[in-house]
């Protein structure tokens, strides 16, 4: 269990319903005085999208509309809560993609003071090049595969259509290369576009989050959490599944090969940088 | 950023014809309480602003799970916490009501409900040992679990208390005052503040907790239970459903509270990371010095005629058991007239029906106990039979033990050492006189010395500034005293 500091969140809709969002799951309708309340175990499923909660327990399901939270910060604090209360357990959530890491990782651990910590905001810019780096760090080396299997191609038809000849091997060689740079070029864009595709929601929401991040890197894990609910005691530890990838802009520390957190290079001067890259080194080595 | 005030609100509660005190805390200062030290190990600790006062490390993640706990520290470190005590405790022995007592104490907790109850608890640590020398070492509570076994589902109360003071505090000229002058309704009292299970952390009232246990007088104690868990029952359906909080001794269905309450209690988090939680962690890291007063013997010796926690749990969780009962189990029955006796496992009825004759009635007990012992067929539950048996003292055991040591009974085997042990130690059992061990105390000091100003930051030196953490609870102190005066 992590973010223990987080106090219970209170929302009221239009209607006057209350939705408390604490160590259980609570719902108060107005002029009835028995509140439908949940232990988080009896809750089935989560949908959390930009700003509406949907929670189902028992046979019903609650939404909590944007409107019933007072800002983003008690919507970031009971999104916190809910995802640590559950997470450990087999309620079904859904939960958008977002440059944050998933607070169901987060653990009980006091941050050394020997870690480095930075307080900023996300560049879109950088996430756009970072992810840009890390789909073509994933995905590159197929570049030479596709150039080489469509030059190969190119110059099989060119044989089967004109032929080699001595007055024609130069055009078709030119021929060939161009059809496999061809490829590659087309390749890339579709890779770039996937990528922008797959990951757009993510950009966005760094684009709409206007809340102050703070970083803390140490040897037994790593927190990237907003402001607003961070704590000096909770951390993702890393685990055997970690790893890390350095972009000219970020490094990213990702689990089973997925983007886990996106640490952003400029927040940190050159000391602070050479110690993360050895606290990174050192919490995913050997993996 | 304003600080916010603690709110503490009282209302009394019916609930089935019965009335219950429960305070409301709103914005709690959150100075007494129990915070997670380290999830990966189960360790929490109960602290005390910024002072470690008892450390749990087992059993917290789990209901069904005894806790483990070990002393660590003292509660009234504080100025303003051991002020907030000293004053409830005096306006209680003043015959003031909880109410207006409590007031000021409960400011100091975290947010939530709190019911509050004036019930006899036994200074012991659920074993026979004095409640103030027995968690010297990390000791499993039996039946601490949240929820016990024999038990189950029914309300109970938690009498058995877990000091918060160090036994190298412990100062024998206190307790003649303390046996004067620390009573409420005739009776000795202190307040405590409920922990898990039967056990609760005595905040206030050792020495008078010391002079009942010499005297052989009842202790009562004006218990702080907070209302945390749901309580939860099963439809006609089959489905389970939230119908109110609970404690160890409250059920409170959510209809007898206020909107205000329910969202107080709804809110509320079960753990608090208080934000001297980095000085606690600190203090936890460095090993406590062993003090070198030690508590007299005797203490714990005046502590044997209280129950211990098994037959606390079997007093409260067996609702009857008669004669035609106790004949079916000694059959070897589970059940009479087709109604299940104490449990459907043998082991635990013949057990728990132990337990339960201890509490009620020593000879019924001994009767039990002996035709159990002397039936062939029921060798199954003879150790623990015999264990409980050598836990008093007794001239018809005695001889029952000497049968046994003389016999060489294949069947006694299992037995044999505890019968020896008692045979050869009854001789020598020597009752203490509580009147000579009481007059022996020393008188209390006279005039007493104004006490220097500990701040709560620990610093003494009163010509240093007041630190942030230690204005802020001033000011809130100062508030509250400003409110209770308007009002």
């Amino acid at each position: 269990m992590a973010f223990e500091h987080l106090c219970g969140q209170v929302m009221t809709d239009s209607n006057g319903t209350t939705y408390i969002i604490s160590d259980t799951f609570s719902v108060i309708y107005p002029g009835d005085a028995h509140p439908d309340v949940y232990e988080w175990c009896d809750v089935a499923s989560v949908r959390i999208d930009k700003g509406n909660i949907a929670i189902t327990a028992g046979k019903q399901t609650y939404h909590i509309p944007d409107r019933a939270f007072s800002g983003r910060s008690q919507f970031t604090a009971a999104k916190t809560i809910i995802l640590s209360e559950i997470s450990g357990s087999n309620t079904e959530c859904d939960t958008p993609v977002e440059i944050f890491p998933d607070k169901r990782f987060f653990s009980n651990y006091d941050i050394p003071d020997s870690a480095v910590f930075a307080k900023g905001e996300y560049n879109p810019k950088e996430i756009r090049s970072s992810l840009l780096s890390l789909v073509i760090g994933k995905v590159g080396k197929f570049l030479w595969c596709i150039a080489l299997a469509t030059g190969v191609l190119a110059a099989v038809l060119f044989q089967m259509l004109i032929g080699f000849a001595e007055d024609t091997w130069w055009y078709l060689a030119m021929g060939t290369f161009f059809c496999a740079v061809g490829a590659v070029v087309i390749a890339y864009l579709i890779m770039v576009a996937v990528a922008k595709l797959k990951y757009s929601a993510m950009i966005k929401s760094c684009t709409d989050s206007d809340e102050t991040v703070t970083f803390a890197i140490c040897p037994a894990g790593i927190s990237a959490a907003e402001d607003s609910v961070y704590s000096p005691h909770e951390i993702i530890r890393f685990g055997m599944n970690d790893n890390y990838i350095e972009t000219s802009s970020m490094f990213i520390v990702t689990r089973r090969k997925a983007p886990l957190v996106w640490i952003p290079k400029a927040l940190f001067n050159g000391d602070a940088l050479d110690k993360i890259e050895q606290y990174l080194a050192l919490g995913t080595q050997d993996k | 950023m304003s600080e916010k005030i603690p709110q503490v609100v009282c209302e009394h509660i019916n609930i089935d014809d019965s009335e219950v005190l429960v305070f409301s805390v709103k914005d709690g200062l959150a100075k007494i309480g129990i915070c997670r030290m380290n999830s990966e190990y189960d360790k929490y600790c109960l602290y005390s602003h910024d002072a470690p006062v008892m450390v749990i490390s087992g059993g917290m993640d789990d209901d069904d799970t005894d806790k483990v706990i070990s002393e660590y520290g003292s509660a009234s470190g504080g100025s303003i916490i051991s002020e907030s005590i000293d004053g409830a405790y005096d306006k209680l022995a003043a015959g003031g009501s909880p109410e207006y007592a409590l007031e000021q104490f409960m400011r100091l907790l975290p947010d939530g409900l709190y019911a509050v109850t004036y019930v006899e608890t036994y200074p012991t640590a659920g074993e026979s040992m004095f409640f103030w020398s027995g968690y010297g070492v990390s000791k499993q509570l039996r039946n601490s679990s949240r929820n016990i076994r024999v038990i189950g589902d029914k309300a109970y109360s938690a009498p058995f208390l877990i000091p918060t003071e160090k036994p190298s505090a412990y100062d024998p000229s206190l307790i003649k005052k303390a046996s004067a002058e620390g009573l409420r309704n005739g009776y000795l009292f202190g307040i405590s503040l409920h922990f898990s299970g039967l056990y609760s952390v005595l905040l206030k009232g050792h020495y008078a907790a010391c002079a009942a246990a010499i005297e052989g007088k009842p202790f009562y104690t004006v218990q702080i239970q907070p209302l945390r868990e749901i309580w939860k029952i099963t439809d006609e359906n089959g489905e389970k459903k939230s119908i109110g909080f609970s404690s160890a001794s409250f059920r409170v269905p959510f209809e007898s509270l206020t909107k205000e309450q329910l969202r107080i209690g709804l809110t509320s988090r079960k753990y608090v990371t208080p934000d001297t939680y980095d000085a606690i962690k600190q203090k936890l890291g460095v090993v406590p010095k062993s003090g070198q007063k030690r508590l007299p013997k005797q203490l714990d010796a005046f502590s044997e005629r209280y129950p211990d926690a098994d037959m606390v749990a079997c007093a409260q969780g067996v609702d009857e058991l008669t004669k035609p009962m106790l004949d079916a189990l000694l059959t070897g029955q589970t059940e009479l007239d087709g109604k299940v006796i104490i449990s459907e496992n043998y082991y635990n009825s013949v057990t728990a029906a132990c337990n339960y004759l201890r509490y009620h009635s020593k000879d019924e007990f001994i009767d039990f106990a002996l035709n159990v012992m002397r039936n062939p067929e029921l060798s199954a539950t003879y150790t623990y039979v015999a264990s409980c048996l050598a836990k008093v003292h007794d001239e018809r055991i005695n001889q029952f033990f000497a049968e046994v040591k003389n016999s060489g009974d294949a069947g006694y085997s299992k037995i044999i050492g505890t019968a020896r042990s008692y045979v050869d130690n009854y001789d020598k059992y020597v009752e203490v006189s509580s009147e000579d061990f009481f007059n022996s105390l020393p008188e209390p000091k006279k005039g007493s010395e104004r006490k220097e100003i500990i701040h709560l930051t620990g610093n003494t030196k009163n010509s240093d500034p007041l630190s942030d953490e230690t204005t802020k609870m001033m000011a809130a102190h100062l508030a509250s005293m400003m409110d209770a005066k308007k009002e």
